[in-house]
């Protein structure tokens, strides 16, 4: 029997004892919990990706709508609900350009992180 | 092998990656369990490990081997873990300081036993020493592997290494007296 106190410091020693303490994973489910996790995230990735296309539809039709309204506001000669139309037109493009860029930036971000 | 199931995931084929967990689950817990030092920790440490490993396999590029690049996310992870958790762990007592009692001999001991001395061993050490110790026996990785693996420098490696051997043999006859 070797002690404990004259040979542990000898590679060949330390590389049994090392091997004698080898662990193992004591979670049976292990496998089946990881699985589970990435089909989930899989299925999850698959939804995401069809809401992003959408959401790409409806931010390209508002942007177009809103430049459609603005050029139409400012091709009317008359005061629209009493507004002065290039006034109008100015206000549409505002909100379109402070609401597209909000989205645009979020859009952008969430792009970023599906897609990795 | 690797490099084949690496192919049929990445072309949508998610059972495939069933082979990996199958083979590397339990070294990865190992390695992880000696930085974190908590059998519950060290699975989330690893399932999370493997979902990073699971989404980023396009941006595995090869040139290393899977498991290279697989254990420094395990690592990593781990390392990760341990600074949230910042759990008290056992102050390393250097080998001077600890007395030398009479001590049951590690190989008297069944199987078992052994297995357990040595695992509380490992766990006494700080978490960088017995990862080396794991990584240099019991993965058998050279030097310079483990420096690719862990970052560290190799005089640095060399000396977490000289240090665990140290402690580990401080270590084990710490705890065959606690168990004596």
């Amino acid at each position: 029997m070797m002690d404990m106190e004259e040979k542990v410091f000898d590679d060949d020693e330390l590389y049994t004892i090392m091997k004698k303490g080898k662990r193992t994973m004591p979670f049976d489910d292990f496998e089946d919990k990881v699985m589970d996790k990435i089909y989930y995230e899989y299925a999850y990735k698959g939804v995401v990706s069809n809401k992003l296309k959408l959401s790409l539809i409806f931010f390209i039709i508002g942007i177009v709508s809103g430049i459609a309204l603005t050029l139409l506001f400012s091709a009317f000669g008359s005061p629209v609900f009493g507004i002065n139309p290039t006034t109008l037109a100015l206000l549409i493009l505002f909100i379109i350009a402070v609401v597209g860029i909000m989205s645009l930036d979020n859009f952008l971000r969430l792009i970023k992180k599906y897609s990795q | 092998m690797d490099e084949l199931y690496i192919r049929k995931v990445l072309e949508g084929d998610q059972e495939a990656f069933r082979y990996f967990l199958k083979n590397y689950k339990d070294m990865a817990f190992h390695v992880a369990v000696s930085i974190v030092k908590d059998a519950y920790y060290a699975e989330e440490v690893v399932q999370d490990a493997f979902m990073k490993a699971f989404k980023g396999l396009k941006s595995f590029n090869g040139t290393a081997k899977f498991k290279t690049w697989f254990y420094r996310i395990v690592i990593n992870e781990a390392f990760q873990r341990l600074r949230k958790i910042k759990k008290e762990m056992v102050s390393f007592v250097p080998v001077e300081e600890i007395i030398i009692l009479e001590s049951t001999p590690l190989y008297e001991l069944a199987e078992e036993k052994q297995k357990y001395m040595i695992g509380e061993a490992l766990n006494m050490l700080p978490a960088k020493e017995s990862l080396a110790l794991t990584l240099f026996y019991l993965e058998e990785y050279s030097l310079a592997d483990i420096c690719n693996i862990t970052g560290w420098s190799l005089s640095n490696t060399k000396v977490i290494l000289h240090r665990a051997r140290k402690a580990m043999r401080s270590m084990l006859r710490s705890v065959l007296k606690t168990s004596h």
